[in-house]
């Protein structure tokens, strides 16, 4: 092997690491892709075959806002990720169950209130979605980036919409907001 | 001559720096310690503490599963603080630095870094830097016994679920741990300790056992 040779193959390793390098911050750092498998997020994405763009750069600006598709760390294995839609930020309350009707118009509500850095999640399809109502509110830190765009299957590329469905609106009580909904 | 110096060396630094940002995040890094929750292990007030009479047990490289076959024996577990720690305001702590690894199992008794699940107030760029160090106490499904006069809204005696550990800092006065917000999913889990590295008078191996504040010792189901 020639002295010429080995500088070339050291020089196309350090491209490569250089190369690794600059792919790690794209994704760590702006934006990466996931394939969203499970009918939790139906109708927003498809039970199976979507991939959506993650950005990861405005929520180290900005956080979390209610209405936004997270892709998150499951809080039940950290080898899993889940795709879910945040229902209420820090301070509000979420609906958790309603028992016994005493009378008219007057019922038993239990809530939980998002503690401080925290959020609950849900997906979009509650009746197959294991979500925040099982494992309870999730820590932001496990939270990896918004979902913005679904970008395949090519025909229903779109932005990903920040509409909070209106069964999921409903179970929520908004920090400030002192009353129950009657 | 020298322009052309500088431009070539701005290169390297700028072709480089995607290297240094992808083995900070990935392999290993430094941190720095702040506060005293971790006291006497890290950050101690005076003379740090002395070494376990047995060497720790070796660790595998990083990268490579430990398995779930590995238990822990705390033969190795640090010997008793005789008395209270010193009182914080005789002297300001040396603010320590660590050298840490990433990717890597954790095990119980392992020192770590992890993002802080009760960061609050104003969610900006300060929302996903802010990192605590504490010691893993029970992973999940161990039973972790919390001292009565310790607990806050917890019963003294915890499983801690699937996914998740419980962690304390090494000075139960003065830590906030999960003794104030439950089982934390070890996807919050980022890094392990392993030395400290600054100051150089300080150079030490951080001791992985039972903490030497924990009088009641955690135990897996069953045993």
């Amino acid at each position: 092997m020639s002295l010429e040779s080995v500088k070339k193959s050291l020089w196309v390793a350090a491209k490569s690491v250089q190369l690794i390098g600059v792919l790690h911050v794209i994704h760590e750092y702006l934006f990466d892709f996931s394939s969203a498998v499970g009918p939790s997020m139906i109708p927003a994405l498809n039970d199976k075959g979507d991939i959506v763009i993650y950005e990861r750069l405005t929520y180290r600006l900005r956080g979390f806002e209610r209405g936004e598709v997270v892709i998150a760390v499951s809080p039940e294995n950290s080898q899993l990720r889940v795709c879910k839609r945040i229902i209420a930020t820090e301070g509000d309350r979420v609906i958790t169950g309603v028992s016994g009707a005493k009378s008219i118009g007057q019922y038993d509500v239990k809530t939980t209130t998002v503690p401080r850095g925290h959020v609950w999640l849900q997906g979009d399809n509650p009746l197959h979605s294991h979500d925040s109502r099982h494992y309870g509110t999730v820590p932001v830190g496990l939270l990896l980036g918004k979902v913005t765009w679904k970008v395949w299957p090519f025909y229903q590329v779109c932005r990903v919409s920040r509409e909070v469905p209106l069964e999921a609106k409903a179970s929520v009580i908004p920090f400030g907001v002192a009353t129950v909904p009657g | 001559m020298s322009r052309r110096f500088f431009l070539r060396s701005g290169y390297v630094a700028l072709s480089a720096l995607p290297v240094g940002v992808l083995i900070n995040d990935r392999v290993c890094s430094i941190a720095r310690v702040e506060g005293d929750s971790m006291q006497p292990t890290l950050n101690p007030i005076g003379p740090p503490p002395p070494h376990a009479s047995t060497p720790p047990a070796p660790r595998p490289l990083p990268f490579i599963s430990r398995g779930l076959h590995r238990d822990v024996t705390h033969a190795e577990a640090e010997p008793q603080q005789d008395g209270p720690l010193p009182d914080a305001s005789q002297a300001a702590p040396v603010r320590e630095y660590v050298f840490v690894v990433k990717n890597v199992d954790f095990r119980k008794g392992d020192v770590v870094v992890m993002r802080d699940p009760e960061v609050g107030g104003d969610p900006r760029w300060s929302l996903r830097s802010r990192r605590v160090m504490k010691r893993i106490v029970g992973m999940q499904n161990d039973t972790v016994c919390v001292r009565k006069d310790e607990r806050e809204e917890f019963p003294p005696i915890v499983i801690v679920p699937t996914g998740k550990c419980w962690v304390q800092g090494d000075n139960p006065a003065h830590s906030v741990d999960s003794r104030h917000y439950g089982a934390v999913p070890l996807g919050l889990v980022e890094a392990l300790v392993l030395a400290v590295v600054w100051p150089p008078s300080r150079w030490r191996q951080v001791d992985h056992g039972t903490p030497p504040s924990l009088t009641t010792p955690t135990q897996p189901i069953g045993a």
